[in-house]
């Protein structure tokens, strides 16, 4: 392989891991930073290492590597920073509403839901994030929160439980449909 | 439920976390266990709502100016107009939208100062115009009647609806984009592809329009990389000039150490008298330059007064200081720590740099802002970029006031003094008799104690003893008649 399409080849990469990982990664630092803005540094800085970083080593890993690195940066900047500072109102970011009542409910489901993860204790929130906004696997979870596959089962099942006790009856009827 | 299957077992196997051989033996598990089978059902309707709550979420994105600035880095080059990758840009709010436009507008406008200023030209005479393709306002400013000409025929053919001959720029309806730069030859084409002539064209369908702000000169051809290279060279702390750290630097330029440490001591000592060793102590101080923060004196229920003073003293009197402290009274504790903030200062004062530039980009950009939709957003962008520099500005002096002054903490108490003790044999009636009405009132107290615990408990001990005498009369009744 020559040194062109190597490079040809890493740039590529690098392309499809942004646009891949790019809000996955945004929605990890945003939540430990606080901070929209602080969070698009972070996972700046983040894929600067990652076209730093060496492809063989990590591309087997990717997922893992950059939320890990992603963890890694924002927990610093918040250290940095020794503030933490009010997300932005999420208000700003819901699409606007639909006419149907339908959709009314489905965004006050999805409202309620995101409290009661957000009321959970904060490596179940992380772990249960990882799991169903990022779509990561236990292995990848348990290697960015570097804790055993046997914790993070734990950590999500009990935030599913929380969750099903909350939605019991939307539960149900999902479960009849 | 059966015992191996818990929560987090059938977790996983609805998350399908189950390695193969696992799962058959799950699954005849549940077969026969029905309240195993109820609850892998009520989680797997929890984890298709949230699966469901995290789709329909808005998916942030980077900045434009961040996502070109990474794949420069990576050694990509973004066609012009393209949105590979991103997200949809009516996700974002519409101010963050123009914040970056703006940012990369004013890069731009350095630019054509830069090549103006090598082109031997006043920057008052270009000829300039400012194209944004996107959905807000598209403007700009052709002046040769061979412009003129060619924007009133596309004018008319796509229904533009400002008329350029009498405010001098071009507006175009919602939704149209300017793909192109007006200049004395005609439309330079922004996707680098050697082409003079651009073209007022409506967006492709299913192509996301995105925004490129450039301020150019007329004549002079310059492609979507330049501008890109203008954009990230203004961003770069490199560009940044002397004077901009100077001024707003809580340290000096001509004083900024190779290292920002932050030293602090904290001393624990007993003075024979305290009071005078804390009035020397703040003497000493002074006599360095520093000062006293916080003062905190203390009497204790023996009279001995206790002092604990905070003191800054300039960085390097911290060593003379501290050996002054010492000669004070007998040192109980002592530490000294130091912080490298290096990190930190040098992070923000980039970033104060960076933000400094933008700050007179902006400027310059609200002064040739013609429209009032542009001039209030130019200033709403001013607003942030000017609090972020405060806040800044408010880090740095703090972290420059704390490496310039070093913290003591100092705790200074009394020695006690030695009581006279008196000899262990030495004989005292008035000693004895304390004692001994000491002993009495205790035994009394303790009489006294037993009596109420007595009388408390008597339904219960007598209880015990009326058995005792019951029982013992009815067997002397029965061995009497047999006597």
């Amino acid at each position: 392989m020559t040194a062109e399409t190597a490079s040809a080849g890493k740039e590529g990469w690098i392309a499809s891991a942004l646009a891949r990982f790019e809000s996955p990664l945004l929605h990890y630092a945003a939540h430990i930073t606080r901070d929209m803005e602080l969070a698009r540094d972070v996972v700046q800085d983040t894929f600067l290492q990652l076209c730093l970083a060496d492809r063989a080593r990590i591309e087997p890993a990717l997922a893992g590597w950059l939320f890990a690195v992603c963890r890694n940066r924002a927990l610093n900047v918040c250290r940095k920073e020794a503030r933490m500072t009010t997300l932005d109102d999420p208000a700003q970011d819901i699409p606007a509403p639909d006419d149907t009542r339908e959709a009314a409910v489905k965004r006050e489901t999805y409202r309620r839901l995101f409290e009661v993860v957000g009321s959970l204790p904060q490596n179940q929130q992380e772990a249960f994030e990882l799991k169903f906004r990022d779509g990561l696997n236990y292995r990848e979870i348990s290697e960015i929160l570097g804790v055993s596959l046997g914790t993070v089962s734990n950590l999500i099942a009990a935030a599913l439980r929380a969750v099903r006790t909350e939605f019991s009856p939307e539960c149900d009827r999902a479960q009849e449909a | 439920m059966n015992d191996h299957l818990d929560d987090a077992t059938l977790a996983a196997y609805v998350l399908n976390e189950i390695g193969d051989a696992e799962r058959p033996v799950i699954e005849a598990a549940l077969d026969t266990d029905p309240a195993a089978r109820q609850a892998v059902d009520a989680f797997r309707a929890a984890a298709q709502l949230a699966t469901e709550a995290y789709h329909e979420e808005p998916r942030p994105a980077l900045t434009d100016g961040q996502r070109q600035s990474l794949l420069a880095q990576a050694g990509i080059r973004e066609p012009a107009g393209s949105a590979s990758g991103k997200a949809p840009t009516e996700r974002k709010p519409r101010w963050r939208r123009w914040g970056w436009r703006i940012s990369v507008a004013a890069a731009g406008l350095v630019l054509i100062l830069g090549i103006t200023v090598l082109l031997g030209k006043s920057p008052h005479r270009a000829k300039q115009a400012v194209v944004q393709t996107g959905e807000d306002a598209y403007f700009g400013r052709p002046t040769s009647p061979t412009d003129a000409r060619q924007f009133r025929e596309e004018r008319t053919r796509l229904g533009v609806k400002a008329d350029f001959d009498t405010s001098n720029f071009v507006e175009l309806k919602e939704g149209l984009a300017f793909n192109g730069i007006w200049s004395d030859k005609g439309v330079l084409d922004l996707n680098g592809d050697g082409t003079i002539r651009g073209d007022l064209l409506a967006p492709k369908a299913g192509i996301q329009q995105e925004s490129h702000d450039l301020v150019l000169s007329y004549g002079t051809k310059l492609s979507q990389g330049d501008a890109k290279g203008s954009e990230s060279s203004a961003e770069t702390p490199q560009g940044a000039d002397a004077a901009v750290k100077a001024e707003t630097s809580a340290i000096p330029e001509g004083q900024a150490p190779d290292r920002y440490l932050i030293r602090n001591a904290s001393l624990e000592l007993e003075a024979e008298d305290a009071e005078a060793a804390a009035q020397q102590l703040q003497e000493a101080v002074h006599t360095a330059g520093g000062y006293v923060s916080g003062l905190d004196k203390r009497v204790d229920g023996l009279g001995r007064p206790s002092f604990n003073l905070t003191l800054r003293v300039p960085a390097d009197r911290l060593d003379g200081s501290l050996d002054a402290i010492r000669t004070l009274g007998r040192i109980i504790h002592e530490q000294v720590t130091t912080e490298d903030v290096t990190e930190e200062y040098v992070d923000l004062d980039a970033r104060l740099r960076n933000l400094k530039k933008a700050e007179e980009r902006l400027l310059e950009h609200l002064r040739n802002a013609i429209l009032i939709d542009s001039t209030l957003k130019v200033e709403q962008e001013l607003t942030r970029v000017r609090e972020q520099i405060e806040r800044f500005e408010g880090r740095l002096r703090f972290l420059g006031h704390r490496v310039r002054y070093s913290t003591i903490q100092v705790q200074i108490s009394q020695k006690p003094k030695a009581e006279q003790m008196a000899p262990v044999d030495t004989f005292s009636p008035a000693h004895v008799l304390t004692q001994a009405v000491r002993s009495l009132v205790e035994f009394g107290q303790t009489l006294l104690t037993k009596t109420i615990w007595l009388a408390v408990w008597s339904p219960v001990w007598a209880l015990g003893i009326a058995v005792v005498i019951i029982a013992y009369r009815r067997i002397r009744r029965r061995v009497r008649p047999q006597q």
